[in-house]
């Protein structure tokens, strides 16, 4: 039978990569984790997705100073039941997505919640980044919260729909951990710092060219 | 292929005197069901301040041998011109639909027979034959006929952060009405889908809500209909899918390893693959919690066979299809990239021509050749596997965090230590100076001696 992995089928020679990251999707219900990745990876926005049932996986390769990155995506499900079995993907996670909906206040005052459920599952190196996924609302209040998450890299509003910042999260999030690689590779006695909180804005990030593989 | 098991379980939060009123069946063939204490108590005071009548409710598992028709009605298929056809019927299809016709009129026909129609090839062919004999199936009374009214408001009855989810997952279950529908239908449906769910989740509140229920429900109701899908949600929730409704998911996380230890017995070299890639059974969640529906909204005609199929057999039979399915796609399993998350991606994505009719005979045999308490020993193995792996890996987090952080303490320590270790170097240049003006002096003293 044929190999019927999506993926696979859009890039044949998709085994070739120089850096490989794992990242997860966390947060709410209906805050719209699956709707980011599926704009990520296929460039579409689908109104009419279900919900996720346990966690989903997919794929893609992105090109970052003439490497390529593969990124690894887990989408897992929000609703508090399933955490028993989404909790086995945080582990070796290099990147977490922490999505909320900017709309819905509950969703941003669940965040303490899950940077708690990062802090426990995954290693130290792990980056976080927080994802609004509806924007034109001020974003004054999620970075104040960052003075108490001083885990948190970068808060970032996006929108799905009309693709606002969702690639940005992406190549942010796979240059970030890239640069980090390498850094942690120069300095093998651990000499480099991570220094959580103190990022730079993204629009002021533009040394990595970026390009969709 | 006849029917098997004749096990009958009792639900054990229904007091044993109420079921010995209500069914006259052996005793020594009764099989309590496990429950917990505390589901007992809930439903015992839900009882009292329940308006509704419980009787509608199947209290006990039937036994294959009893009697398919009861109240002594005997339901009446119509024929095949009277149907609603969206598509031509195949020669197959008319072929059932006339076995189904002729085993009907039987009035000594068993549930086991009945159960049989609609797994056998083609289940119960059409929409029109299901809505008669899925209330049979699950042995739901005439009285479930009378219409429920209050449903309107039946949503303020439970509490508002269920009702919040439900009504994020209707509206995201849209795959389940077609394309084309007008945006009235569909506002008409995901009304009709959230007072369903509410009132199967009003009635009995040791039932949660869990991600998935609102696929079977929306199944149920594009079938029966709001007021006839009531009852029948209601007990196909307390007879399969309240072992998804606890508290946690936690049963159903150490159930899904069913699949491996069936693997075990029919293609190990395959679930050591799959062990190699370190990949849990959780590709099978939502087959398992939603009998296909989430995966087959868009198919009605495949899922509403499997529906057939899952409504006459126990409630793990998912997990022995799912068995099946992986076994049968083994080749392709094979040719992924061997990681965790090209494996799980490939066994999620279910390919629309499985050879089904196939399948779930091949899932009956399995199911006979291997039931659950043959194997129940292994499951509990490989869930206290998973459970060490997720502990250690916990572990490793938390040594890995603090290791991080007494290398930071370790920076302002160090930091802090800069001026004693000056003094020292102050002390090293001063003795040494001492020593040596001593020498010098001794030296020119010794000279001016001589």
């Amino acid at each position: 039978m044929s190999n019927r992995d999506p993926d696979n089928l859009i890039s044949t020679n998709d085994e070739t990569f120089d850096y490989l990251f794992k990242i997860v999707l966390i947060g709410d219900c209906g805050t719209g984790k699956t709707c980011v990745v599926q704009r990520f990876r296929s460039g579409t926005f689908i109104e009419r997705h279900g919900n996720t049932i346990g966690v989903d996986f997919s794929m893609k390769t992105v090109l970052i100073d003439d490497k390529k990155v593969k990124l690894q995506i887990w989408d897992t499900a929000g609703q508090e039941r399933f955490r028993t079995i989404t909790q086995s993907y945080y582990r070796s996670a290099n990147g977490v997505v922490v999505v909320y909906d900017i709309t819905k206040r509950s969703t941003f005052l669940s965040l303490q919640h899950w940077v708690e459920e990062v802090r426990r599952y995954t290693s130290s190196h792990v980056l976080l980044i927080l994802v609004e996924s509806l924007r034109e609302v001020e974003k004054g209040e999620a970075e104040a919260l960052c003075q108490y998450l001083p885990e948190v890299l970068q808060v970032v509003e996006t929108s799905a729909k009309e693709n606002t910042n969702i690639d940005s999260v992406f190549f942010y999030l796979a240059s970030e951990l890239k640069r980090r690689h390498e850094n942690r590779q120069i300095n093998a006695n651990g000499d480099e710092v991570v220094r959580l909180g103190a990022s730079k804005k993204l629009s002021s990030c533009s040394s990595c060219s970026y390009k969709i593989f | 292929m006849e029917p098997k098991e004749d096990e009958i379980s009792l639900d054990s939060n229904i007091p044993e005197t109420y079921t010995e009123m209500s069914t006259p069946i052996e005793k020594d063939n009764l099989k309590v069901r496990r429950r917990n204490v505390i589901e007992t108590i809930n439903f015992a005071s839900k009882e009292e301040n329940t308006s509704d009548s419980e009787s509608n409710v199947p209290l006990v598992r039937m036994s294959d041998s009893t009697k398919a028709w009861y109240d002594d009605i005997i339901p009446e298929i119509p024929d095949i011109a009277e149907y609603s056809l969206s598509e031509p019927l195949t020669n197959r299809e008319r072929m059932k639909i006339s076995v189904i016709r002729g085993s009907v009129v039987n009035p000594n026909l068993t549930l086991g027979e009945l159960k049989l129609l609609g797994c056998s090839s083609e289940g119960l062919v059409n929409d029109d034959i299901r809505r008669i004999l899925w209330p049979k199936l699950l042995r739901l009374s005439e009285e479930s006929n009378f219409s429920v009214t209050g449903l309107e408001t039946i949503h303020s009855h439970i509490p508002n952060e269920v009702y919040q989810q439900i009504l994020k997952d209707v509206a995201r279950s849209g795959s389940h009405i077609s394309q084309d529908a007008t945006q009235h239908e569909i506002d008409h449906f995901q009304e009709q889908l959230t007072q369903l769910m509410c009132w199967v989740l009003h009635k009995h509140s040791v039932l949660n809500y869990y991600q998935g229920y609102n696929d079977i429900a929306a199944t149920v109701l594009l079938v029966m209909g709001l007021q006839n899908g009531l009852h029948v949600l209601e007990s196909i929730s307390l007879e399969f899918l309240e072992r998804f409704m606890e508290k946690t998911m936690e049963k159903v996380n150490q159930e899904l390893f069913y699949i491996f230890a069936l693997l075990e017995r029919v293609h190990p070299t395959l679930l050591e693959h799959l062990e190699n890639v370190e990949l849990f059974p959780h590709f099978a969640l939502a087959e398992y919690t939603t009998w296909y529906a989430h995966k087959y909204a868009e198919n009605r005609k495949l899922l509403h066979r499997l529906f057939d199929y899952f409504l006459g057999s126990p409630p793990l039979m998912p997990l022995y299809l799912s068995t099946v399915i992986v076994a049968y796609r083994a080749t392709e399993i094979f040719n992924t990239t061997p990681d965790m998350g090209h494996t799980h991606k490939v066994l999620c994505t279910l390919p629309d021509d499985l050879p089904f009719e196939t399948l779930l005979i091949e899932a009956k045999n399995l199911y006979r050749q291997y039931p659950p308490e043959s194997i129940s020993n292994d499951v509990t193995e490989y869930d206290r596997k998973r459970k060490c792996k997720e502990q250690e890996w916990k572990a490793k987090a938390e040594a890995s965090r603090q290791e991080r952080e007494k290398q930071r303490q370790l920076r302002i320590i160090q930091s802090t230590r800069r001026i004693p270790y000056r003094i020292r170097s102050y002390k090293t240049i001063t003795v040494v100076t001492i020593l040596a003006l001593g020498l010098y002096a001794f030296l020119r003293s010794s000279s001016g001696l001589n």
